[in-house]
């Protein structure tokens, strides 16, 4: 682990450090001189960087130390274990001094109410600066009344990973066309695998498909209506739904309620490592899971981009992004945003992807995992219009309706009109109390 | 001779449970088996490797069940279950004895020191057990926040304490009822005061209800989830539940060997605490002194 | 001060600790609570005081009735399973050698966390693996197979089911302990009088182990009320709201939608509810006891 090794050998080079300056008191003015990098690393100012990101914990803190080592400034992580509770403690600190130096959160809606609070520094030179590596739908997602207000912490994109293996037991190739989609569908049907992973565990999921049905059906209609600009029930969205309904009458998805995928204890990976599930609708940050479970990037899975269902849509694709924020209020708030001018430059991003495996949302960064390069490769040269994910892209309090009634429609099919509408009460609800 | 033993000798007894006994024995035996049957899994998948547990059914038996030991150890090392295994074993201990002692205390001075209102005493500290935890979180934190508690050994340590009394005192009530009057005379004629009578008499009976209390209190501050999380996040403070809890959640990547490896570290001390003190209450401890007061 | 005032104050010194600490971590909080329910608050920013507007939204809000009604049958379920199938454990369980085994077996899962119970019955209840369908299509039952967690009333009798499977311990061992302490006289004087075991249970054991019953009913009932990470970690109250019970609505509205006023209100709702059947049940109780 590449942390480890930076810390051990950071912890030799101090100890010999020591050694020598006990024993030869000339040479260990020398020596001190030589080793000028670590002494800054202790000399660096380091902040607190809170997050609910547990896993991630050895990373950030690869990437504190190389910042304090580039710039002076670097971070420790603070862990919270679970993401409602770490959400509460930064609500409630982030007007006194006692906030977090930085902390990550999440974008879009969830984002505007810190904003809002005004709990989150404005950062819009850092953006500025790097503005040409840096995707116009990336910086939307942070950006509020023209200012922009964090830096994308880590970037999804929400793509299909399929088993190559049994694409190719079945004579498959990624589709580009959403007829070869419906034709590669019913292919897998026929040889026993059923096509699509899907699930309602932890209750998020339900919006997953919903998203991309409809965004490959009308990008416009999407966006106006995660701007509170169209109806749920408007014929678009119904037809969407109803395309939906079709696929999984016909058999396409897994049993929801017995697919687990949110939690550490998922069974879905042993699903799809066996052959029995072809692919999922996912975010690339669940590769890892992919990796622990076995499977190669590569050679054992890949990914694509689900082919549009309008064919004269622009080509889209939807990500998630959290941001890494500046607090406000906190105490060292100039050295934050060192800290996060450094995050955000080519040196910081590679240090952090090299560290993750992540994708980086700088266009001049590539990932270090063989799939999420051609990823990457993908999305600039088709010039990808980027798009917020749902559960960000609209007020929460419609999320939290609508993805229980996809939950139900995932779980029960059926007209999908009733559905549309419940969800559309609590938009009207909403966008009202929002004007 | 348990009372339950009795009844169920009679020949009376004999002639409702026509079963002979072992016949009973094979029920309640395939009863128990049946019992333990969810815990199987829990048993088995820490020890394979999450490639195999993710290439075989998930009641394969594991190949090489001595991987058990490199699951335990990556999660006692991912989620900082170490320093919150220590913080819990001291929470639990120190808040299940504090509470154990106030309660007592508390029960000893509404039954036996003639504090007026006693029920009223009684319900006010009964009464923090009765409402949903869930709703002291937000003003706890806020509490702990602006007087610095937060994030503190003393800080849970105080809560736990405070969460654990009002069940003492309803068990220690209950009990310190039941001893009669004449104990508390006598020792009073031979110059005792309150507090010694107290210390070297209800105490000492009461041997049964504390194991009991220890028991259950030491397991609930052990298991609790919710309040170790609102009110700590350090290694070292977090107690060890909210710190399994990392190893899931969506962007956690390790698999189901590595998760259940860690709930077992988590399980294991209530379970030999169980061990050490059920024996002894199972084998039947009086929760009062039989006679009561007549 | 006197000496017989010093001594008329001893008695409080003894209850001090213990309203203390309760005071300070339990009570205050549940007062502010109170106040957080006659506000707007997000838990961001500034609230503003809108009186029993949260109470009035409550009773117009849908899924405040299911979520009482899955709290009704959270109470129901508990009392008759947890603390009828522990007497029963209790009665039959005798002082053998393999009773004690036996016991320690039921009493096992009561050492293990909620959060832990409720993964592993999530995994027995999955309706493709899980332990329950896969045993029900060996013994050849497998039209009995179904999604446990996805249909209401069925997932909240299920999560009910595994709750018990964890809560049955303590209820047993604390009728052992009752059983007990009951005197052998009346037992073996009605034997001889030829009662039959259902007469004896009835009308001699039941009324010695009163103050056991007491004690059992009433943490069971408590708890009941207060069911929450289990049926946080299987259903997160769902599916779309369809097994949360009032505790989880606090919960979901307070910590996942921010409507922290509104949350508050639920709890002191539920508190209310369970002040008064905890306090009519507590006075019948404490008064039995000391005749006792």
């Amino acid at each position: 682990m590449s942390s480890e090794l930076t810390r051990n050998d950071f912890l030799k080079l101090g100890g010999a450090a020591a050694a020598s300056a006990a024993l030869f008191p000339r040479s260990a003015l020398a020596g001190l001189e030589r080793l000028g990098a670590s002494e800054a690393l202790t000399a660096a100012k380091m902040l607190k960087l809170a997050n609910d990101k547990v896993t991630w914990k050895a990373w950030f803190n690869t990437a504190g130390q190389a910042a304090a080592k580039a710039v002076g400034v670097g971070w420790d992580a603070v862990e919270y274990s679970d993401t409602t509770s770490y959400q509460a403690a930064i609500r409630t600190s982030g007007r006194t001094s006692k906030v977090p130096d930085l902390y990550s959160w999440w974008s879009g809606w969830l984002m505007k109410e810190i904003v809002d609070a005004d709990y989150a520094a404005d950062v819009t030179s850092i953006w500025n600066k790097n503005a040409a590596h840096y995707s116009k739908g990336v910086r939307d997602a942070f950006t509020f009344r023209g200012k922009t207000y964090g830096a994308p912490l880590y970037i999804g994109y929400w793509v299909l990973l399929y088993n190559k293996h049994v694409f190719k037991d079945a004579n498959l190739s990624p589709p580009t066309t959403w007829a070869q989609f419906t034709k590669a569908l019913a292919t897998l049907k026929a040889n026993g695998v059923t096509p699509l992973g899907a699930t309602i565990d932890g209750r998020w999921p339900g919006f997953i498909y919903f998203e991309e049905f409809l965004l490959r059906s009308n990008p416009g209609l999407y966006a106006r209506l995660m701007a509170g600009k169209a109806k749920y029930t408007d014929a678009g969205v119904v037809s969407a739904m109803k395309l939906w309904g079709g696929l999984i009458e016909k058999g396409y998805f897994t049993d929801p309620a017995s697919v687990t995928l949110g939690t550490g204890a998922s069974n879905f990976t042993s699903y799809f490592k066996q052959g029995k599930v072809a692919m999922v609708q996912i975010g690339t940050w669940f590769e890892p899971s992919l990796v622990s479970g076995g499977l190669k990037p590569g050679t054992d899975f890949g990914s694509f981009i689900m082919p549009n269902i309008n064919p004269r849509a622009p080509k889209v694709v939807i990500f998630e992004s959290g941001p890494l924020v500046v607090a406000e209020h906190g105490a060292n708030k100039a050295d934050a945003l060192k800290a996060l001018d450094y995050f955000m430059s080519r040196k910081g991003q590679a240090t952090w992807v090299k560290a993750t495996g992540f994708v980086s949302p700088r266009n001049d960064v590539p990932s270090s995992s063989p799939v999420d390069r051609q990823l990457g490769a993908t999305i600039q040269k088709g010039g990808y219009k980027q798009f917020n994910r749902y559960w960000e892209a609209t007020p929460h309090d419609i999320v939290e309706v609508a993805v229980d009634q996809f939950d139900k429609f995932m779980l029960k099919g059926g007209d999908p009109v009733p559905i549309l509408k419940t969800i559309q009460k609590q938009a009207d609800k909403t966008w009202r109390s929002i004007k | 001779m348990a009372t339950a033993d009795v009844a169920l000798e009679a020949p009376a007894a004999r002639r409702l449970f026509s079963l002979a006994r072992p016949a009973r024995n094979a029920w309640l035996i395939v009863l128990g088996l049946v019992w333990l049957l969810p815990l199987w899994l829990l048993l088995i998948t820490p020890m394979k490797s999450t490639p195999e547990y993710t290439s075989s059914s998930q009641w394969a038996l594991p190949t090489h069940p001595l991987r058990l030991l490199s699951n335990l150890r990556t999660a006692w090392d991912s989620a900082g279950l170490g320093a919150g295994f220590v913080a819990s074993l001291t929470y639990g201990l120190t808040g299940a004895a504090l509470a154990i002692l106030f309660g007592s205390l508390g029960a000893y001075a509404i039954t036996r020191l003639g504090v007026r209102l006693g029920f009223f005493w009684f319900i006010l500290v009964f009464s923090g057990t009765l409402f949903p935890f869930q709703m002291y979180l937000v003003p706890l934190f806020n509490l702990y926040t602006r007087t610095g508690l937060y994030d503190t050994w003393i800080g849970m340590a105080l809560f736990y304490t405070a969460i654990a009394i009002p069940f003492c005192l309803f068990v220690m009530h209950g009990f310190f009822t039941t001893i009669p009057s004449e104990i508390q005379d006598a020792a009073r004629l031979d110059g005792a005061s309150d507090f010694r009578i107290y210390w070297r008499i209800f105490l000492p009976l009461a041997r049964g209800p504390i194991a009991v209390l220890l028991l259950f209190q030491f397991t609930w501050i052990w298991n609790d989830l919710l309040f170790g999380l609102v009110l700590s996040t350090s290694d070292g403070v977090r107690p060890i539940t909210p710190s399994l809890l990392g190893l899931q959640g969506v962007y956690a990547n390790s698999g189901p060997p590595v998760v259940l490896a860690g709930a077992l570290i988590g399980s294991l001390p209530t379970v030999i605490l169980f061990l050490l003190l059920g024996r002894y209450l199972l084998r039947g401890l009086v929760l009062s002194t039989g006679r009561g007061r007549a | 001060m006197t000496a017989s005032r010093l001594g008329r104050l001893t008695p409080y010194l003894y209850l001090a600790p213990m309203v203390g600490l309760v005071g300070v971590f339990l009570l205050y909080p549940a007062a502010d609570t109170v106040w957080i329910s006659l506000t707007n608050s997000t838990g961001l920013g500034k609230a503003s005081y809108v009186g029993l507007e949260n109470y009035s939204n409550l009773f117009k809000d849908p899924a405040f009735t299911t979520s009482f009604v899955n709290t009704l049958y959270w109470v129901a379920g508990v009392l008759v399973l947890q603390v009828g199938l522990g007497l029963a454990l209790a009665l039959i369980l005798s002082s053998t050698a393999l009773a004690r085994v036996l016991k320690g077996v039921f009493y096992l899962p009561a050492t293990i966390s909620a959060a832990a119970t409720g993964v592993i019955w999530y995994f027995v209840f999955n309706p493709d693996l899980g332990l329950l369908n896969s045993g029900l299509r060996l013994l050849g039952l497998g039209g009995l197979a179904q999604s446990w967690l996805v249909n209401p009333p069925t997932n909240t009798f299920a999560m009910i089911a595994a709750f018990t499977w964890q809560g049955l311990g303590p209820t047993m061992l604390l009728f052992l302990v009752g059983l007990q302490n009951i005197p052998k006289e009346p037992i073996e004087a009605a034997l001889v009088d030829g009662a039959s075991p259902l007469r004896l249970f009835w009308h001699v054991t039941l009324p010695l182990l009163r103050p056991m019953t007491a004690v059992v009913v009433g943490i069971s009932l408590i708890n009941s009320f207060k069911v929450f990470d289990l049926i946080w970690v299987m259903t997160q109250g769902g599916p779309y709201r369809s097994s949360e019970t009032l505790a989880v609505t606090m919960y979901r509205e307070s910590f996942v939608s921010f409507h922290v006023g509104y949350g508050a209100a639920i709890a002191v709702l539920l508190t209310a509810i369970v002040l008064v059947v905890a306090v009519f049940y507590l006075r019948a109780m404490f008064r039995r006891v000391e005749v006792y």
